[in-house]
């Protein structure tokens, strides 16, 4: 089992030796235990997976990836199929001992078949792909202003080789403040909450993949992008680094933890009011923050 | 098969030269839009590079003077023309004035390399050194490339004026001389728009 | 004729071999360096492979000579530059001299009816300047810190010498400025030859395909090569003198570079680069499918407009790779449209094959096999494309696997096969001896089997989620499960490498023993099979005129008058568009 005792207060870099000395204050224990009893009951490790389909899906607008998906590879397959058969079809039947016809295709009937069929492929293929893929961007993965009100949850992202840093706005509700709660590899989102996040890096291109929610974007050095997600499902997943970002590029691993919202407040307090005690003005390093970008 | 050259009538033979001619400057038109495709590349790079800045200059850009370009930018489209003229020169024969005319080109080349040294090693001077910033990427990187581009035309012009000066071109083999001039009227043109989109906007 | 003179054959063995101006010649110096590079791209993909089904183990034979240091297993450090070097080798050092230095140089003098290519010194040239940019390659590797490993698409910073610091990165970006410039060369070369050395009768409309292919792919060359070596340029720029084009820097007062600006200028150059790779491949398969069914090429015109259609699309669609890169979203759009259009052009290629074979009489020559295999590795990478052209889908496969498979399908096994069948059909050409057709058949079966397993592997594990460029994927819960998978995958590239060595076997034994291929063993109509084999230096003595194009098969009046299913290019035949026009014939014989 992965030690998911520690609830995370600040974790970044210097901040970790005084992180310990608050660990006395009998307070403290009882909030540390209350949360890291309850995570530890509640949240194992990040599920494996069986069969060759996508990851478990535990996201609001997941499945119309998964249905796009889908339902392009059978219109694919449909199309593959039938060039094949054509293909056998011609080299079964039409041999070494079938007389050639003197066809050279250029008679206006051919012609016109040739266009339709391709035009036919398009409209319905490249057709309902384009269609749909317009609107999901639009209704969901485009759709930032659902993860910008009172109500979502919002997140800032760093890159680094090889780790990924969050950040959370603390009771304070300001970004880059001391009371900001920073974790390392290690995410954690309340259920059926949207949760915006801004990514960026600092040093070199890092690309930002849940794939149990299905969102992607690069964290580009100088650049703020961002995603918005909402989870369906408590419990642990992973978090990827799919751009070539260095040596141990495949061990910029984190663990995104979707937890019940009350469970997840719970937390939330209790680190941001630790940050608070553990902020340290002299570590540059650790304020990397930056005021939430609006739309 | 050397049999195979027999006495040509002159007309054929000057339809052979056309077309030949023809050949060779199609293949340096397509060497052209290929440097003109990779011009275009490193002024895309400049202005993505500068929509991406709020403020151009950077706010704390030291203050240089463009004399030095501007006398350039002048220097090079002298040179352009002197070499148009002795092209013409060359088609009318008068091989004397050509080959002056692509001495003074060489000059004018060596001339327009001296005043970039000079006028790389000023910005330095005032603190604007290449490493200093994507301001000093731009002025150093740009110029860099197009003064290389200037560095062959400069080694050709010289190789074409001491040919000029053993007497080497005929109106028969003018070919060459045609198509190096066209490759400096291109560099000099990529140095104008430098000038303008860099320096004065 | 003095306006392509010819040329006595040069006696001594450095004018004759190695600085040649003889297409032909040039032609094979090629395909020789490609054929080098292609087993070291090779090679290094099988230590990719290796290391996905056995992580951290000992690689066999490779690790006991190269990688002593570490017992024989490939590292963390030394896994980037792996496949770094394996995706640039086989791009610009395997797949671009084969199939288009080699085939380009080799062919289309010959197939329009040249004596030789507009500037064979400029040919001598490309060739040599392409040598240096190899030894380049060879060389990175003993640079302080090791060869390039910022990926092949070398995005900076991780490029830049935050990422590789290093001169290997270095010499890898110099080498690909240096073959960039030998390509322009060659490409300013083919363009030129076709416009203006095609035989007298010789129209557009009667070219055959493969060189349709290599002069839309030369265009693509010319123009966009040079974008790449400006991004190369500007790179080298920043890691040798501290410029900052591509540092991200404050914006606010304006100091920065913009690391993205690297992936608008890579990917201006690298999507038209795919169709540069992919565009000889269709003009040899459409011109040998058509030979080989003994039937025209069906819709030929209309194959002509989709190459060309493919080749225009080409240059506005490269926003596709950089969907994840926080792009404007009505810039996104755009590219997305743009991007599904291209399926249009290549329905129709599809089709035009299709239609082709049907009612031929198919002949299933090795070259034949290599061309339907083509087409048929090609449908799969085309049909896995288009999921990649829309963002909704390719924000779950971007940069997993799966682009890594569907790239490899178009870009690797269709350039693969497409080559081996151009190797097949031109080599009794090129040496005038025959290929064994059993051993052909059978390393037709194993590459085409296991080519076709080891993509679609990838094609599956990424489906499933798997990431690219990862040296242990197994780290990860959600992957572990396919680890079978990964090593299924491994043994049948494993198994493609063995399959080669048939291709080997035949090639050196048919060069040096095999059977007399005489003139025109394929009984096909291009020019090129109307000279000896091999060609004399000057290939044409006299030029032909030509009469039609090259498809002419099955023509019901030759089979009757002149007792054979096919018409070369230069016999008139009354009845097939004798339209030669008069003024032409007329230069011809001045």
């Amino acid at each position: 089992m992965k030690n998911k005792s520690l609830p995370n207060s600040p974790t970044y870099q210097k901040g970790e030796h005084l992180k310990m000395k608050w660990c006395k204050s009998i307070q403290n224990l009882v909030a540390f235990f209350s949360v890291s009893l309850v995570s530890a009951l509640a949240y194992a490790q990040p599920q494996p997976e069986s069969g060759f389909n996508m990851p478990r899906d535990v996201s609001l607008d997941g499945y119309r990836i998964d249905w796009l998906i889908n339902i392009t590879m059978v219109f694919c397959v449909i199309l593959f199929v039938i060039m094949c058969i054509w293909m056998l079809w011609a080299i079964l039947l039409h041999g070494r001992n079938h007389k050639a016809d003197y066809d050279t295709g250029d008679s206006k009937h051919h012609v016109m078949i040739a266009c339709t069929i391709s035009a036919l492929i398009f409209f319905v293929v490249d057709g309902n792909l384009f269609y749909n893929s317009v609107i999901d961007l639009n209704e969901a993965f485009w759709n930032f202003e659902k993860a910008e009100g009172s109500d979502a949850v919002q997140i800032e992202v760093n890159g680094r080789q090889w780790v990924w840093d969050a950040r959370y706005k603390g009771a304070d509700g300001k970004f880059n403040t001391p009371d900001d709660i920073v974790t390392r590899n290690d995410i954690r989102v309340p259920v059926n909450t949207p949760i915006g996040m801004q990514l960026t890096s600092v040093d070199v291109i890092h690309s930002f993949f849940l794939p149990n929610l299905r969102v992607k974007t690069d964290a580009v050095p100088g650049d703020v992008n961002r995603i918005w997600f909402q989870a369906t499902d408590t419990g642990d997943f992973e978090i990827v680094c799919v751009q070539h970002c260095g040596a141990a590029h495949y061990k910029m691993r984190g663990i995104l933890t979707i937890m019940p919202e009350d469970e997840y407040k719970a937390w939330h307090d209790e680190a941001s009011r630790r940050a608070k005690l553990a902020f340290d003005p002299e570590d540059k390093s650790a304020q990397w923050g930056w005021a939430w970008e609006e739309l | 098969m050397a049999a195979k050259i027999v006495e040509m009538p002159p007309h054929v033979a000057a339809q052979n030269r056309a077309r030949r001619e023809w050949t060779a400057l199609l293949g340096m038109i397509f060497v052209l839009a290929a440097w003109a495709m990779m011009f275009a590349a490193l002024f895309f790079s400049y202005a993505i590079v500068r929509v991406r800045s709020n403020v151009w200059p950077p706010v704390n850009a030291p203050e240089f003077s463009i004399m030095l370009p501007a006398i350039n930018s002048f220097v090079i489209a002298l040179s352009s023309l002197v070499l148009h003229r002795g092209v013409s020169h060359l088609r009318k024969e008068k091989f004397a004035a050509f080959r002056n005319a692509f001495i003074l080109g060489s000059v004018f080349a060596a001339l327009f390399l001296g005043l970039q040294w000079h006028f790389w090693s000023d910005l330095m001077a005032t603190g604007l050194t290449p490493d200093s910033g994507s301001y000093a990427s731009i002025i150093f990187g740009l110029t860099w490339v197009h003064a290389a581009h200037v560095l062959i035309g400069f080694f050709a012009l010289v190789y074409l004026s001491i040919q000029a000066w053993r007497q080497a071109y005929r109106l028969e083999n003018s070919i060459t001389v045609r198509l190096w001039t066209m490759y400096w009227h291109f560099v000099g043109i990529v140095w104008l728009l430098m000038f303008v989109t860099i320096f004065i906007m | 004729m003095d306006l392509q003179p010819i040329h006595h054959e040069p006696t001594s063995f450095v004018k004759k071999y190695l600085f040649t101006t003889d297409h032909k010649v040039i032609g094979k110096q090629f395909l020789w360096a490609g054929l080098l590079f292609l087993l070291w791209g090779g090679l290094l993909a099988m230590m990719i492979r290796w290391q996905w089904a056995y992580p951290g183990e000992k690689v066999p034979v490779i690790g006991d000579i190269f990688l002593r240091e570490s017992g024989g297993a490939v590292t963390p450090s030394l896994y980037p530059k792996l496949f770094t070097n394996h995706g640039l080798i086989m791009i610009f050092w395997a797949i671009t001299p084969m199939l288009i230095g080699a085939f380009g140089n080799y062919c289309i003098p010959l197939m329009i009816g040249a004596r030789d290519m507009a500037f064979p010194l400029l040919n001598m040239l490309s060739f040599w300047v392409f040598v240096i940019s190899q030894i380049m390659v060879g060389a990175s590797f003993f640079f302080d810190n090791g060869a390039a490993a910022a990926a092949w698409i070398s995005y900076p910073p991780m490029s830049g010498n935050i990422g590789t610091p290093g001169h290997g990165q270095t010499m890898m970006m110099a080498a690909i400025f240096v073959t960039g410039v030998a390509t322009i060369m060659g490409g300013i070369n083919y363009v030129t030859t076709v416009i203006r050395f095609r035989a007298p009768g010789m129209t557009w409309m009667r070219l055959p395909l493969t060189v349709w292919g290599l002069w839309l792919t030369s265009i693509l060359n010319v123009l966009f090569v040079p974008v790449l070596g400006s991004a190369g340029l500007l790179l080298i720029l920043d890691r040798m003198f501290g410029t900052q084009f591509f540092v991200a820097g404050a914006n606010a007062t304006g100091t920065g570079g913009d690391p993205i600006l690297f992936q608008h200028l890579f990917w201006i150059f690298g999507h038209p680069e795919v169709y540069i790779l992919i565009l000889p491949a269709w003009g040899i398969v459409g011109d040998v499918i058509s030979f080989f069914s003994r039937k025209p090429a069906y819709w030929y015109k209309g194959t002509v407009i989709a190459l060309i259609a493919v080749t225009v699309l080409s240059a506005v669609v490269y926003g596709h790779h950089m969907f994840m890169t926080g792009m404007n979203p009505l810039l996104g759009q755009s590219f997305m449209i743009l991007t599904l259009v291209i399926s249009i052009p290549a329905e129709v290629l599809f089709l035009n094959w299709l239609h082709t074979m049907w009612k031929g009489s198919i002949r299933l020559t090795v070259p034949m096999l290599f061309a339907l295999g083509t087409v048929f590795v090609f449908g799969l990478g085309g049909l896995t494309g288009i999921f990649l052209g829309t963002i909704s889908t390719d924000i779950y496969l971007h940069d997993t696997m799966y682009v890594v498979g569907h790239f490899h399908y178009t870009m690797a096994a269709a350039t693969f096969l497409g080559t081996f069948c151009a190797v097949y059909f031109w080599f009794p050409k090129m040496f005038g001896r025959k290929m064994n057709p059993m051993l052909g058949k059978l390393h037709f079966w194993f590459s085409f089997i296991f080519i076709t397993l080891v993509f679609g592997g990838q094609l599956i594990v990424g489906y499933a989620g798997q990431p690219r460029w990862f040296f242990d994927p197994y780290q990860y819960t959600f992957l572990q499960h396919l680890h079978d998978a990964n090593i299924k995958t491994s043994w049948a590239a494993f198994a493609l490498l063995f399959g080669q060595i048939f291709f080997v076997i035949n090639f050196f034994k048919s060069m040096f023993a095999g059977e007399e291929a005489g003139d025109n063993p394929w009984e096909v109509g291009t020019l090129e099979w109307t000279i000896p084999s091999p060609p004399p230096v000057h290939n044409f003595d006299p030029i032909p005129t030509v009469y039609h194009g090259p498809h002419e098969y099955a023509h019901p009046g030759v089979l009757e008058k002149m007792g054979k299913d096919w018409l070369g290019q230069d016999e008139a035949f009354e009845g097939i568009e004798l339209s030669a026009s008069t003024d032409e014939k007329v230069a011809q014989s001045a």
